[in-house]
């Protein structure tokens, strides 16, 4: 399920132990596309493959998806590069991000087109590594050493259609899968202090801002500018760097952080009384869509 | 150097390659709620039904979406870019992707109407193409 994988395990962990059926489980990932080369080239399909036209590759998909955006809403290059300058900051307070050194707006927009909208420094990172956590009873996480994070709500949502679907460029199961989540929590997006979006691409962070409720459709753009999803800003998104600039783990690691921002061990990246998370994940040409609340213990 | 990708004709999909040969578009139609359908399958996706004809479209429609792809993804396209891919809305409903040609890259725009052209790739196959199309 692509970058929707992590909070799918989390959400059939959680299941397994509240049913009985297990007392811990371990979700691991593990990726070598860096050492292995791995370009996300790629070109979808069904049936045929859309190269046929010369469409490859994962950063297309999104790249149509920030076209239309624009198109409608108004959405601008700028924005987009302000989610890349929020992740890129985040990163530079995070000792174990790939790409610490601070970018600027300019930066991005000197950056070399990829595919046009989308630039490279639009791009998540291409890495190696690994992620595991793990999902045990809260009773149990309390006994525990360290500050135990409850799983408030999870949900997923995924499509089987791609371009036989009118609304799949606006992935609407993202709405579906955060609703689902926020539902099982008993919140709402006003309750969130943080989030970790899936940033496979900076027009994902904007989509997700819209589909997980923080402000209305057409309106991510505008809502990431002025510092708002930066540290000190009114939602702090990506605080570890993101996909974008801490390290591709295809969205392991926004749980990963979530799990750090509400046990407060974040240091000069931890957001004050953080205490609800939301964390999405995305994949498999934009077709599988998952989204957690975690909540401090 | 690779070739560039090349349809797999097959039974389900022969009738629409073999239309575009002879410069048609022709796509799945729904016997049961009459709806067009594209990509190609064998049953409707909104009502299931397996019964459906192949009809011709107008061949017109409008571009949802494009992009203009300045990476080498395919090294086939490696004299192509910068080249551009583009999500079609044709005017019965379908998505199709294709490419916009007789026009740059730089004066493609959201919702601009197109209509399609064919353009000879092998014997087999003739890839359904677009144009601008002026005065809508």
């Amino acid at each position: 399920m692509g970058g929707a994988t992590g909070l799918v395990l989390l959400q059939l962990a959680s299941f397994a132990v509240a049913s009985g059926a297990a007392n811990a489980v371990a979700c691991v990932f593990g990726d070598a596309a860096r050492t292995g080369g791995s370009r996300f080239s790629a070109a979808a399909g069904w049936g045929d493959s859309w190269g046929i036209w010369g469409m490859f590759s994962a950063a297309a998909n999104s790249a149509l998806t920030a076209r239309r955006h624009m198109h409608e809403f108004g959405t601008t290059s700028l924005q987009l590069a302000e989610v890349a300058v929020a992740c890129r900051r985040h990163a530079s307070l995070n000792e174990a991000a790939s790409m610490r050194e601070p970018i600027t707006v300019e930066d991005h927009q000197a950056s070399r087109m990829v595919v046009d909208p989308l630039r490279l420094l639009d791009c998540c990172l291409i890495s190696d590594g690994g992620v595991a956590f793990i999902v045990t009873s809260l009773e149990r996480a309390r006994a525990l050493r360290r500050r135990p994070v409850a799983v408030l709500g999870v949900g997923q949502a995924n499509s089987p259609e791609t371009i036989g679907n009118p609304a799949w460029w606006y992935v609407p199961h993202q709405e579906t899968a955060a609703q689902a989540a926020y539902r099982m929590a008993g919140v709402a997006p006003r309750d969130i202090h943080v989030a970790q979006l899936y940033d496979n691409f900076t027009i994902s962070v904007i989509v997700w801002l819209e589909h997980a409720g923080f402000c209305k459709r057409g309106e991510g753009g505008a809502f990431v500018e002025g510092g708002r999803i930066r540290l000190g800003g009114a939602l702090p998104v990506n605080t570890a760097g993101g996909n974008l600039s801490e390290s591709y783990m295809q969205g392991w690691l926004h749980i990963v952080e979530g799990v750090r921002q509400l046990r407060g061990e974040c240091g000069a990246r931890q957001v004050p009384g953080a205490e609800l998370c939301l964390v999405t994940g995305r994949g498999m040409t934009l077709n599988c869509a998952a989204a957690a609340v975690l909540a401090r213990g | 150097m690779a070739d560039k990708p090349l349809p797999t004709i097959t039974d389900e999909n022969r009738p629409f390659w073999e239309a575009t040969r002879h410069g048609e578009l022709r796509l799945q139609r729904c016997r049961q709620c009459d709806r067009y359908r594209y990509p190609i399958a064998a049953s409707c996706p909104r009502c299931l039904s397996l019964d459906a004809e192949w009809a011709a479209v107008s061949g017109r429609g409008r571009v949802f979406s494009y992009v203009v792809f300045h990476q080498v993804y395919h090294q086939a396209f490696k004299d192509d870019v910068p080249y551009n891919v583009v999500l079609v809305r044709l005017d019965e409903g379908p998505f199709m992707f294709s490419n916009v040609v007789g026009v740059g890259n730089e004066q493609l725009r959201c919702d601009m109407p197109v209509t399609v052209v064919f353009e000879r790739v092998t014997d087999e196959v003739t890839l359904p193409r677009f144009r601008p199309e002026d005065n809508r």
